[in-house]
Order: structure tokens, then C-alpha cells, then sequence
């Protein structure tokens, strides 16, 4: 990766001091005006009350997604594909700190996670975010390793926000409750017994959301997943994946 | 020149592959060839569901989720030639299974294909089916005899444990005189085993059982596979009494492979332990290398490198290791085989 190319992504991240091309849209605009919003024209929404003291008016879709959390009148999609990792997700914003979500996780498209889930905004300072999320849903997984049971996450999230990307770490503990059916077969019949056991799953997502717009971002991340620790070893993975967003009310 | 690829997990593994395109270990300043016994290759399909999610339950996630693919890859014989060069393993030893009710089958021609495929890398053992025996076993043993004249087939693999037939049933002596016939050491699993659907009994898995058929068989060469190692507890298991028929016939040898593994013994103190005792007993002579790969990617390296640690902490001699690593299998099966 050349020196250029890795002084503009800083550029684009960190928002460095205006290129030409800055300076030209900043000659053009009134003299009051933040670099912000001389840079990404306001698309005709409120202000959200939990970007106050950042100097922009409008918070990105990215940062919103960096923290797993959307504010009051807010909403926002998106999906990833990677490896093995693969989702899609919903939130809406409700208020009082609150957002709720629908998210479908995948992993190569043998292991499912439906879940439903309430995240609420535990710190929300002008550069840093921490949340804390529950998540309901139902496992299954086909193949030679089938399975399936209730699920439930808990997870908490760090999102820093810088200009244009939103840096983020995400730690989960996602618990599911299995069924196991023994069978024994003996010269004097059948018999089948019923056991539970559980299956733990550690997780960290190390990764950024960076804003293309307000409305859109890109996320990039590393998955880290313990999957059925400590019975089975991982390999780690990564995704790349979509948001969209806007304001439903 | 650029240096091959395989040099690289080679040096990782704290292992060097030869120069001139050879492989092997580098132990006490002596560089050993290395040739591994006991290796399965398969096709997925033709095993059955509970070993499938037995074995699938053995890969790491997310190739468990797919272990269809991870097997085929590992378990053809391009996959298991690329195991031997990761795992700087230059012979490596293929064994056909007709195990229907546990671990599958993997027919001799599977195995005769694999060998005409990498003729200077693998050899071959043949086996056949003892499941209709009273009726079948005639045709059994002459298609095992087929199967044995094909270039490169130079043993016999058989798993009571797994086969479901005693140790010591002489209905079966049919195939210890064929082999004694035809020159062709015979490879038995001894032992328990964690497989679904396995005769734990005594009589499937314990070496004890074998003597009959070794005192009845002296020109018969018989390798004591996993050296009765129980599988299910983790424990040394029949050592003894393999030690005891060493000693007692000279056509008994030895062969380590699998109880070594981080599954098998996960303290890492059974595989020294075990070593030595072979060491003390003055039985180096008859010990074979093995490692029972390709099992998941990279196995048969780790393998290799977990037997260079043992023979250290049993305070093998660059002797003793060249007699285990490769030695013993080029005495027994001929120097040609070992090339």
C-alpha cells in the first residue's frame, strides 16, 4: 500500500486538514459554515438529540451501527457476508435510550440465529459510546453437527466516533440451551433418555463502520468466535457488510 | 532459487526436511527420514453417520460445519500427499478399512488408486470384509490376494475392535497364513477405541487375545497397532502386554501411532511415558512409525513433531529415532518400499 493511498484513508477517517478539492467546496460556502456542513449536505432531517456537542447536526447511519444502537425516531438496515459470518439486522430507535432489533446471524449457511433484542445507550459521550444489548432468539444448525434450541446474547459494545468511520468492539456471550436424546438399544428393548446441556459462544468483532453518507456505511471487521468453547477450536473470521438508515419519525 | 513452500511449516514445526528434495526431522544434530504407516485415506460418504459427526465433532469451527468438504480435501490422496510434505513425512503408508458398522470403508482399490497415483510417496495396505465370513470368507481372502499383488500393497490392516471379530477366533487364522505366504506384515488395531459402535470387549481389543494367532503364525509378521492404548480413558491400557509379546515372539512389532495426540493424551505425559518403557525393555528395534493421519489438516505434521518430543523426554538416541522414524519399516518391509 503506497504512502498516498494510506494518507487519504487517514484523510477519510480521521478527517485530516482540507485537500483541494475540500478547499474548493469550502470557498463555496458561506463563511459560517462548518467544514461538516459544507462537506455532506443536510438530507432534510432533524437533528437527533444524541449528536448535540459533536458539531455536525445529523449523526451517520455508521455510527449508529458502530454502536449497535439507533436513536429516538431512527432506524436502520443492514447485512454482511464473509467467513465464515454472514447477517443482516434491523434496529429502530424508540427513545429513552433505548433501540430495539431483528437480526438473522449465519454461519455458512449451516448454523442459524433468528433474534429479536433491546439495546440500551449506557454512555454516550461525544466521541465515545458504550452500549449493552440482549438478544432472544432460537439455534439451529444442520448437517452432521444438528442441533438447535433457544439462544440468548448479551453483548456490550465500545464505539468511538471519529469524522467519517466509527471504530467499534463488540464482546458477546451467547448461551444456548440443547436437548440431548440418548437412545439405547438392548435384547430387552428400547430405551430413549432426555438430557439438556448448553453450548457457549465467546465473541469479539474488532472492526469500523465507515460513513460513505449519512445515510450509508460500510462496516469492516474481524469476527474472533469461540464457538461451543471449550469443546471445539475456532478459526477466526471476517465480514464486510452494508448499512442504510433514516428517521421514521 | 526460491526455497519450496513446505520448507516453511517444516521450520515451524522445528523440523527439517532434507536437503536434495528430501524430507525428515532434524533430531540431535542427525537428519532422519521419516515414514509414516498408518494413514486412512476415505471418501466421506462411505462412512457412517455417527462416525461423520464423530469426526466432524474433531474439526475445528467453522470446517466442522462443512466437514464433507475438510475430509475430501485431507482425505484424497493429493490431500494426504500434501499432509506428508507439510509434515516433511517423505513415505507415507495407506490403509484400506471395511469397517460398514463404525468407521466406514475404504476400499483397496481406493488405496490401490492412491498408490498408483504417487507411486514413489505412498504404499498401501489391503484389507477385506469379515462380516459374512462363514459364507464369504473364501472370496474374501482371495480378493484380499488380488489385492495384495497390485505394486505398492506390502501389508494387511485389520481392526477387530472396529471389524467386530475376535482376536482369537481361528476361523480367521485364513488371513495370518496368507499374509505368512505371501510375505506381508500384518497391521491390527489394539486397544479401545472412541469410534461409535466399537467391541470394547476384551476379546476385540486386547493384545492378550492375539496369541494364538502369533504363536500359530511364526513367519507371519505382526505389527501391534496403538500398542493397546485405551482411547476412552486416556490411559496406557495394554502396554504390558504388548511389551510381553514382543519379548516373547520375534515376529511382533510395535506401532505408536494416535495415542500421542493432544486428544489422546492430553497431559502429554502417556506417549514419553510409553517411549521409554519400549526403551527400557530394549524393544526400539521393533518400533514403527505411525501416525494415524490425515485425521484433520496439519495432524500428521503435529504428530511427527509431538514423537520428536517424546523420544527426547524418553532420552532416545539419533539411533533409536532413525530406527523408529524409518528404520524399522525399511527392515521389515524392505528397502525398496522405504525409498
Amino acid at each position: 500500500m503506497s504512502v498516498a493511498v494510506i494518507l487519504s484513508l487517514g484523510t477519510f477517517f480521521l478527517g485530516a486538514p482540507a485537500g483541494p478539492a475540500d478547499a474548493a467546496a469550502s470557498a463555496s460556502a458561506p463563511a459560517t459554515s462548518t467544514p461538516e456542513v459544507a462537506e455532506v449536505p443536510d438530507e432534510e432531517a432533524p437533528p437527533s438529540p444524541h449528536t448535540r456537542g459533536l458539531g455536525v447536526d445529523v449523526e451517520s447511519v455508521a455510527h449508529q451501527a458502530a454502536a449497535g444502537f439507533s436513536g429516538d425516531g431512527r432506524w436502520q438496515v443492514g447485512a454482511s457476508a464473509g467467513y465464515p459470518w454472514w447477517g443482516a439486522r434491523a434496529q429502530l430507535g424508540v427513545g429513552h435510550g433505548l433501540s430495539t432489533a431483528v437480526e438473522l446471524q449465519s454461519a455458512l449457511a449451516r448454523r442459524w440465529r433468528p433474534a429479536i433484542g433491546l439495546t440500551s445507550l449506557w454512555l454516550d459521550r461525544p466521541r465515545v459510546r458504550i452500549s449493552g444489548e440482549l438478544l432472544l432468539g432460537w439455534l439451529f444448525q444442520v448437517g452432521e453437527l444438528a442441533r438447535r434450541g433457544p439462544n440468548a446474547e448479551l453483548r456490550l459494545r465500545l464505539a468511538l466516533r471519529l469524522r467519517r468511520a466509527a471504530p467499534y468492539l463488540m464482546l458477546g456471550s451467547q448461551h444456548t440451551l440443547l436437548a440431548s436424546r440418548t437412545t439405547i438399544e438392548a435384547a430387552s428393548g428400547t430405551t430413549v433418555r432426555w438430557s439438556a446441556r448448553g453450548e457457549w459462544t465467546g465473541w469479539a468483532t474488532l472492526g469500523v463502520v465507515a460513513a460513505v453518507s449519512r445515510k450509508w456505511g460500510i462496516d469492516l471487521a474481524a469476527d474472533l468466535t469461540w464457538v461451543d468453547a471449550p469443546a471445539t477450536a475456532a478459526i477466526p473470521g471476517a465480514h464486510i457488510g452494508l448499512v442504510y438508515g433514516g428517521f421514521w419519525r | 532459487m526460491s526455497r519450496p513452500w513446505w520448507l516453511i511449516p517444516c521450520a515451524l514445526l522445528g523440523l527439517t526436511c532434507g536437503e536434495g528434495g528430501g524430507y525428515g526431522v532434524d533430531y540431535d544434530g542427525t537428519w532422519i527420514p521419516v515414514i509414516d504407516m498408518h494413514l486412512h485415506p476415505g471418501d466421506w460418504d462411505a462412512i457412517p453417520p455417527e462416525t461423520q459427526t464423530f469426526l466432524a465433532s474433531r474439526f475445528p469451527f467453522p470446517l466442522n460445519l462443512r466437514p464433507d468438504r475438510t475430509a475430501d480435501q485431507v482425505l484424497s490422496a493429493t490431500g494426504i500427499v500434501g499432509e506428508l510434505d507439510r509434515g516433511g513425512v517423505h513415505v507415507g503408508v495407506l490403509f484400506a478399512v471395511y469397517a460398514p458398522r463404525t468407521v466406514g470403508v475404504a476400499t483397496n482399490e481406493l488405496v490401490e488408486a492412491g498408490v498408483a497415483e504417487y507411486p514413489k510417496r505412498l504404499l498401501g495396505f489391503a484389507s477385506l470384509r469379515v462380516d459374512d465370513w462363514a459364507s464369504a470368507g473364501e472370496g474374501e481372502l482371495d480378493r484380499l490376494e488380488e489385492a495384495l499383488a497390485e505394486p505398492g500393497m506390502v501389508g494387511i490392516k485389520l481392526a477387530h475392535a472396529h471389524m467386530h471379530f475376535r482376536m482369537d477366533d481361528p476361523s480367521y487364522f485364513g488371513i495370518y497364513e496368507l499374509a505368512g505366504r505371501l510375505g506381508k506384515p500384518v497391521y491390527l488395531h489394539t486397544g479401545s477405541s472412541s469410534f461409535p459402535g466399537i467391541a470394547l470387549e476384551p476379546a476385540y481389543t486386547d493384545p492378550a487375545y492375539l496369541e494364538p494367532a502369533i504363536a500359530a503364525h511364526p513367519q507371519t509378521i505382526f505389527i501391534l497397532g496403538h500398542l493397546g492404548y485405551d482411547f476412552v480413558d486416556h490411559e496406557i491400557g495394554e502396554l504390558e502386554t504388548c511389551i510381553e509379546l514382543a519379548h516373547k515372539y520375534g515376529n511382533v512389532y510395535l506401532e505408536p501411532s494416535a495415542l500421542g495426540s493432544e486428544g489422546a493424551d492430553p497431559s502429554g505425559e502417556n506417549y514419553p511415558t510409553i517411549l521409554r518403557r519400549i526403551r527400557e525393555e530394549g524393544l526400539v528395534d521393533r518400533l514403527i512409525y505411525g501416525s494415524d493421519g490425515p485425521q484433520s489438516p496439519g495432524f500428521v505434521g503435529e504428530y511427527l513433531e509431538r514423537t520428536v518430543t517424546a523420544m527426547e523426554r524418553a532420552e532416545y538416541s539419533a539411533d533409536d529415532a532413525r530406527a523408529l522414524l524409518s528404520g524399522n519399516f525399511i527392515k521389515v518391509f524392505g528397502a525398496e518400499a522405504g525409498q
